[in-house]
């Protein structure tokens, strides 16, 4: 967070795989771990060309960064009990702020966001969108998988016998 | 890949690199993680390199196999009494095993081709022991052989090692094969109605 490179006012700009320029506080940048890096080597000048995240993904994406970061340098001048209670409040209001957000996209645009998040390496949001797409299959056959995202099975009937057979006790 | 062109009906998920595919099954229970390997080519063997490997007791009611799970590093089995078939076959990252199960009566190791820690309090019921291409030192299988009396059958290939002393009162055959090394075999097998040291 701190390191000797970062400023508070200094500003990203990055160029979406559609050409549009964002720009972005280096403090909120940081939670991209491959921002982090550039910065540290000192290469960020000019425009930071993200190829794999269109405009639409990148904008939420600095969404998600900006809304972190403001959470996480709001208020640093309680009392600690006061602080540790209004902690545990922002983390619930955090949440719901998360779930929301996720709810809110398309299937489309959780893909590409994580994509996106992968590229950019920024862990927090890799998970959340890892695990919306998990709670999407959590409990269902592999039929109906392959049915919700259009997974066609190259197996022959044969082929997919085997493998099941293979792997016995995951589908008793 | 798909021949439908509305945006709903493209498979991105199979689409994704192998971490991201990893990193949403890491939200699942691994017995659905192992499901997915029948959705398609593309997904049969994602979960082996899946970096968490979780098992209950169900799986173990006979055998264990591992067969080249990569990213693999340490295997640890206790209770199971069910289980006798321990197979691990080219498990390339593995570093360490550690076998406390009673009535297994096979274990079978192919690779890694690199020091293997193995720690075990084996069942007296083990008959066939096979190991083959991992670097053991002499004195500790001298020692585990010793103390597995039921043991009728051994396999050594690829042993890496110059010398090889042994005894059992219990072994029937002893298989040595492709150690190119070896140039010096002591075995105390009064019972031993099988030696093939095929180099």
């Amino acid at each position: 967070m701190s390191t000797p490179s970062v400023s508070v006012n200094r500003v990203l700009k990055l160029k979406s795989s559609d050409g549009e320029i964002f720009e972005v506080k280096q403090t909120v940048a940081v939670q991209s771990g491959v921002l982090k890096q550039m910065m540290e080597d000192g290469c960020t000048e000019g425009e930071i060309p993200l190829n794999n995240v269109d405009s639409p993904t990148l904008a939420k994406i600095i969404e998600w960064c900006n809304k972190h970061h403001d959470n996480d340098v709001e208020g640093r001048v309680l009392s600690e009990e006061r602080e540790k209670e209004k902690e545990k409040e922002k983390a619930a209001d955090m949440k719901k702020w998360e779930s929301e957000f996720i709810d809110a996209l398309n299937r489309d645009e959780i893909y590409f966001l994580l994509t996106g998040s992968n590229y950019m390496d920024i862990k927090e949001l890799l998970d959340c969108a890892a695990q919306k797409v998990a709670d999407m299959v959590k409990g269902k056959t592999p039929e109906a998988i392959r049915e919700m995202f259009n997974i066609q099975s190259d197996f022959t009937e044969e082929e997919e016998e085997a493998i099941r057979k293979e792997n016995q006790w995951a589908f008793d | 890949m798909t021949k439908k062109i509305e945006v709903e009906e493209v498979d991105r998920l199979s689409e994704f690199l192998d971490p991201i595919l990893h990193h949403i099954l890491s939200f699942l229970p691994f017995r659905q993680v192992v499901q997915t390997c029948v959705l398609s080519k593309r997904w049969e063997k994602i979960w082996h390199s899946s970096p968490d490997l979780e098992f209950d007791r169900t799986i173990f009611d006979h055998c264990l196999r591992l067969v080249s799970c990569e990213g693999f590093r340490s295997l640890e089995l206790s209770g199971l009494c069910k289980l006798n078939v321990i197979k691990l076959i080219d498990n390339s990252d593995l570093q360490q095993v550690v076998i406390i199960t009673p009535n297994v009566s096979l274990l079978s190791i192919v690779g890694p081709n690199r020091p293997l820690e193995i720690h075990h309090s084996f069942s007296k019921n083990l008959k066939r022991l096979s190991l083959s291409s991992i670097p053991v030192c002499n004195k500790w299988l001298h020692d585990q052989i010793f103390k597995l009396p039921e043991l009728e059958y051994l396999k050594l290939h690829d042993y890496p090692l110059n010398s090889l002393k042994l005894s059992s009162p219990s072994l029937k055959t002893l298989l040595i094969l492709e150690c190119t090394y070896l140039v010096e075999i002591s075995i105390v097998t009064p019972n031993l109605q099988l030696f093939d040291p095929c180099r």
